[in-house]
């Protein structure tokens, strides 16, 4: 495949700009290459390509996270770190609701990905379709605060909390999404990209950090995944810090409180009408 | 793909490699890691770094609010 072009730029300091592709950056090898003739080609009669032009999007580093990329490079053991495309229209969250307690026992993170218009109403829709089903909850996040519960940020959008709580289990699993609308933050933007992506760890957490807690269950997130460093605890503490130093940098002037592990979607105000009472409110 | 024809009624978690399969009404495409396409790129945490900002004061220990 030709060198894949990166055209979306990040100003992250003086004279240090980032590149990462766009979708269309990302199709334009396969059009070259004659495996598909256009995106929309791509998504209509390849769409067991978009897990490959995810995980390669992970690969190039917008997403921040050092371990991240370390899992996709080293081509992470396909039986822990599954991918599944949910062709459009197909969806059926009892069937997946199966698929997800399978994977409680064996994965430690399924992505999912959503085919669509990419759009905040896609998510939204996604919202109402998952939250039908019991297992699947949303919930408002609150701006972030000092340790003395001051609001240091406060912005005009909407943070949204995904979450799955395996039946009779006790803990609940927090979902990631990737999105290319203009209100998630730029390290969960995927720019240009015909689908809304969710990534989450269906298993318990585990025991090697801090534990979080909500309405009384302990949350299980994509940090709570084996990183593959064994005892090399060196390495994870460098990862972590060069992890926190290139999220900062990559958000540069957008607000923290969107890109937390917490929140899901950063939705326009308009979606609080859209999800209604699906959406639990601020505590 | 490797198997261009569904498969019925196997587990999604059970498909090894790329392949299209029914759950039910959901017509899923099982993929993962090991079907990217990689470079020759190595990775290098100094080169990720480089002209990277050094957190601002204060901002590191925030880090676990404004990450978690």
């Amino acid at each position: 495949m030709s060198k894949t072009p990166k055209s979306v730029q990040r100003e992250i300091g003086a004279n240090a700009i980032r590149s990462y592709s766009s979708f269309d950056d990302l199709v334009s090898g396969y059009i070259a290459d004659g495996e598909v003739k256009s995106a929309q080609d791509l998504v209509s009669r390849r769409p067991d390509l978009l897990t490959s032009i995810l995980f390669e999007w992970y690969r190039q580093g917008q997403i921040a996270c050092i371990f991240a990329r370390l899992l996709v490079s080293k081509k992470v053991d396909p039986t822990k770190w599954k991918s599944i495309v949910i062709i459009e229209g197909s969806l059926d969250v009892n069937e997946l609701e199966t698929i997800l307690i399978e994977a409680s026992d064996r994965l430690e993170a399924l992505q999912i990905i959503f085919p669509g218009a990419g759009t905040a109403l896609q998510a939204v829709e996604l919202l109402r379709t998952l939250c039908a089903h019991d297992s699947w909850s949303c919930r408002e996040m609150p701006w972030l605060t000092d340790d003395e519960g001051q609001t240091v940020e406060l912005g005009r959008t909407l943070q949204v909390g995904l979450r799955w709580n395996k039946p009779q289990s006790d803990y609940t699993s927090w979902a990631l999404g990737i999105a290319p609308f203009d209100t998630m933050p730029f390290t969960r933007r995927f720019m240009g990209a015909p689908f809304i992506a969710l990534v989450l760890r269906p298993s318990p957490p585990t025991t090697f950090i801090d534990p979080k807690f909500e309405d009384g269950l302990q949350a299980s997130h994509l940090a709570h995944m084996n990183d593959t460093l064994g005892e090399d605890h060196a390495t994870r503490k460098s990862f972590t810090e060069a992890t926190k130093q290139l999220k900062y940098a990559l958000l540069g002037g957008e607000l923290l409180s969107t890109a937390r592990a917490k929140v899901t979607f950063s939705l326009p105000q308009w979606c609080r009408a859209e999800l209604g009472n699906i959406l639990k409110p601020l505590e | 793909m490797n198997k261009e024809n569904e498969t019925s009624k196997v587990s999604v978690l059970d498909v090894e490699g790329q392949a299209k399969v029914r759950a039910g009404s959901m017509s899923i495409i099982v993929g993962s890691a090991q079907n990217l396409q990689t470079t020759d790129e190595t990775f290098d945490l100094a080169k990720e770094l480089e002209g990277c900002p050094e957190l601002p004061e204060g901002a590191a220990d925030d880090y676990n609010s404004w990450l978690g």
